[in-house]
């Protein structure tokens, strides 16, 4: 199992319901776009072969490209637990999208537990950019101080559409749940991602009569 | 005491939907599960008392559950018991899984001397799956028309008796090897006569709506049934023949469907909800659809002179409703109009109507309506979903007869009145509105019926399947990251929306009778509610004598327990069922599949081409599933 999870990069992608998570996904991991997804319910589940930096390491990529409205957050747990780099996506024509950055980002660090917040690597994506200028809403500049103002997060400017930054943000992405993988690697000798299953517990409170 | 539960309740809901007839058992699976309770179906199969009710689950497989208390109720907790360690004991059981062929085949022989007659589906497909055995005895049909007496009327068993005993297998039965028997008693009545010209309509209809499918499309294949005894040589029949007699006889079995809906729906002063739901259980006719789905819901009265008022006052009502939220005394609550504006273009994206501009905006309508009127709720995505077979299947009304079939390409701007999109636009509207409210757990704030009905699927697949429960528990699998979608949209994306809509038959037959009799106002019971109260009780079956009387009341009623099921059968709980039997079916593939390859393949199942038929038999084998542990499950909790 250990061994097996050196290998294992778990990423989660937030942000609101319509920025483009789905298709990004999809771009990134089929190359290919589609007007077609339906919203996502839940969250949906990718899996990505990836060779790192030099090529000497290949690993896989888990994503989980999860449900964008906000109903759907109370089940983040199932979703947000052991990942190793969290990818948080606006609309850089949609302001409230991008407003909820923050949120997005506090959410998950309440929910996924991780051992060092502060450390812990986010990356942002500001999504279709393809659309025309007049109807972008959030410049590069407003991307890049609210991605400093959260410490620091690399930020990527992406087009699902037509295929912009996505290879190079997922770079990132790779670097930086590698970073974390190894790290958490190095701080638990014991496989941390064994989550104990709560659904043991249920065994007992059955009724015993 | 709550094996006991559980077997009553298996054996209430036999008598209730009529599966149980002397003549009724089958092969099924469930015998093989009797086979594991030690429990010899043989007992089952003669001597019950008849049942004058609507039987009769017309599934492709044979699959009416046989499961009957033996000598009455003797044996319940023994049953109960037994099941349990026989399941544990052997490590592979799973008789439902897709791809244990061999496991049945010595029970299923033994089964064969039971004379037993498979009543025909009325579809025609999932033949490599089916089996009959008529009879025995050289002339089987004197002992088959006995039966009939006793189900004088089961529709199927009158098709059956007029030309007894055809089959019903698809592929010109190629299925069956040539050992195979039946006895044919003669040529088939051409009931095209019988039943006249009027019937040229429904036929086209019929044919379409039940879409006859010669191709076997069960590519995981059931266990092949057993060889069966000859008494008769039937190899001189031709293929071609079987194959015309088997049309013919499904024809008759339509006709005679759809007669049968056509007396509950139109020749009654008031339409016997109990008995309509029992027939819808096993699919409603196309022609029957929207109206008998407005009757199963609720939203159309029972009482048939009051049904036309009370529409027009229902359309009123919604189109009053629509005239607010577009006036200016009405503030558009952004966030969520924007929500469902986006998630409009994103339903149904591959099916032409719903890219059309009237049926989006009728969409639109519909959702935000329904959000605002229910802000303990609200709009939840998934909603959007939901509303499209009561869209699609209402659009049907307004499309001449040859056309229903085209309902998915036409744009229903070129069909109706403005006026009539808004009256579609309300039934739909008020159909939601009823189906959500048993829901409504589902979507409130947190989403406690969802996490409830992961929680229940999880336990039942632990009882049902423990190797595959152990398999997820070891690659660290949890029932969440595959099954909420399941539940929060009803296995609507696991589907196209045709099986969906089969599906939904079954469904809305399901739903509880109480909560439909009662006539809720508009803003109903979500302003009340709060996450932790559970109004529709899943799984804990309030209502029920069973539970208070601590099983003492074993012999009641047919019809007292008919009542008694519908006070609590309710929708979420039998879901949870079918998403059991979805999940078993992939069970020996999945133990063999890591933690990716396990969500990968669940999040994304080979079943987008499912057809009726295999929904059919994902309905029955969920069916059976709640005739066993229906009440254990509200132990589990």
């Amino acid at each position: 199992m250990s061994s097996r999870k050196k290998n294992l990069l778990k990423v989660i992608v937030l942000g609101d319901s319509g920025v483009g998570k789905t298709s990004l996904m999809h771009r990134y991991v089929n190359d290919k776009y589609s007007q077609q997804y339906k919203a996502t319910i839940g969250a949906d589940f990718l899996t990505k072969e990836v060779v790192i930096d030099d090529g000497s390491q290949a690993a896989t990529m888990q994503v989980w490209d999860t449900a964008g409205q906000e109903r759907f957050q109370s089940l983040g747990v199932a979703f947000y637990r052991g990942a190793d780099c969290c990818v948080l996506v606006y609309d850089v024509t949609n302001p409230k999208s991008f407003d909820n950055i923050k949120s997005w980002r506090d959410e998950f660090l309440i929910h996924a537990n991780v051992s060092s917040p502060e450390t812990f690597p986010f990356v942002i994506l500001g999504n279709k950019i393809d659309i025309e200028d007049s109807k972008q809403k959030i410049s590069a500049k407003q991307g890049q101080e609210m991605a400093k103002e959260l410490g620091n997060i690399p930020l990527f400017l992406t087009s699902a559409k037509d295929s912009i930054n996505v290879d190079v943000a997922f770079e990132e992405i790779t670097r930086g749940a590698l970073q974390q993988n190894q790290n958490d690697a190095d701080a638990f000798k014991d496989d941390f991602n064994d989550a104990i299953n709560i659904q043991l517990d249920d065994e007992s409170s059955s009724c015993a009569c | 005491m709550g094996h006991k539960n559980g077997s009553k309740e298996m054996y209430q809901k036999d008598n209730t939907r009529g599966i149980h007839h002397s003549n009724g058992s089958n092969i099924s699976l469930v015998n093989t599960l009797m086979k594991s309770l030690k429990v010899s179906s043989s007992s089952s199969a003669v001597n019950n008392p008849p049942l004058h009710e609507t039987p009769v689950r017309t599934t492709s497989n044979d699959l009416r559950s046989p499961v009957r208390p033996v000598n009455g109720s003797g044996n319940f907790d023994a049953m109960a018991k037994q099941q349990t360690s026989a399941i544990r004991s052997s490590s592979s059981y799973s008789p439902m899984r897709y791809s244990s062929p061999s496991q049945s085949n010595s029970i299923m022989n033994s089964e064969n001397n039971n004379n037993r007659h498979t009543s025909s589906s009325y579809h025609e497909n999932g033949s490599a799956k089916k089996s009959y055995n008529f009879s025995n005895n050289a002339n089987g049909t004197p002992k088959l028309n006995t039966y009939f007496k006793d189900l004088d009327e089961d529709w199927s068993a009158v098709i059956d008796d007029s030309n007894m005993p055809i089959p019903t297998v698809a592929n010109g039965g190629i299925s069956r090897s040539n050992s195979d028997t039946f006895s044919v008693p003669g040529t088939p009545i051409n009931h095209e006569e019988q039943y006249g010209l009027s019937k040229k309509l429904t036929n086209s209809s019929i044919q379409t709506s039940y879409s006859v499918k010669n191709t076997s499309s069960n590519q995981y294949s059931y266990p092949q049934l057993p060889q069966l005894q000859h008494t008769q040589s039937s190899e001189l029949k031709s293929k071609l023949e079987l194959e015309n007699e088997r049309e013919a006889q499904e024809l008759n079995s339509l006709m005679q469907r759809i007669a049968k809906f056509d007396n509950i729906v139109n020749d009654k002063k008031i339409v016997n909800q109990q008995e309509l739901r029992t027939i819808s259980w096993n699919g409603i006719p196309k022609i029957h659809r929207p109206k008998v789905w407005k009757l199963l819901i609720g939203y159309l009265p029972a009482n048939i002179k009051r049904q036309e008022p009370h529409c027009k006052r229902k359309r009123q009502e919604y189109k009053d409703g629509i005239d607010h939220i577009f006036s200016d005394e009405h503030n558009r609550d952004i966030p969520t109009w924007h929500q469902i504006e986006i998630d409009i273009p994103r339903t149904n994206p591959t099916i032409p109507l719903y890219q059309f501009k009237t049926v989006q905006n009728s969409l639109q309508r519909i959702l935000y309506l329904w959000a605002i009127r229910h802000p303990a709720s609200g709009y939840v995505q998934g909603i959007n979903d939901i509303v499209t077979p009561f869209f699609q299947t209402f659009l049907t009304e307004y499309l001449p007869t040859t056309q229903v079939d085209k309902v998915e390409t036409i744009d229903p701007a070129t069909y109706m009145t403005s006026e009539q999109i808004i009256d579609l636009e309300a039934d739909t509207f008020w159909c939601l509105t009823k189906l959500l409210e048993q829901i409504t757990d589902n979507y409130i704030h947190g989403q406690p019926g969802i996490i409830k009905q992961v929680k229940n699927l999880s336990q039942l697949v632990k009882r049902i399947d423990i190797d595959l429960y152990n398999h997820f528990q070891d690659e660290n699998v949890e029932f969440m990251q595959f099954a909420f979608r399941w539940m929060n949209c009803l296995l609507m994306r696991e589907f196209k929306i045709d099986a969906v809509i089969r599906m939904w038959d079954t469904y809305l037959a399901e739903t509880s009778l109480e909560t439909t009799m009662i006539q809720t106002p508009m803003i109903a019971n979500s302003y009340i509610r709060t996450p932790t109260e559970q109004p529709t009780a899943t799984f804990q079956n309030l209502n029920s004598p069973f539970n208070a009387s601590g099983g003492l009341s074993k012999t009641m009623s047919s019809s007292a327990d008919e009542n008694n099921r519908a006070s609590y059968s309710s929708l979420n709980e039998f879901h949870v069922f079918v998403c059991a039997a979805f999940l078993i079916k992939w069970s020996d593939k999945l133990l063999d599949m890591d933690f990716q390859e396990i969500i990968t393949f669940l999040q994304n199942p080979p079943t987008s081409e499912w057809e009726e038929n295999d929904i059919e038999m994902l309905l029955s084998e969920a069916f059976i599933w709640q005739s066993l542990y229906k009440d254990a499950t509200s132990h589990w909790l």
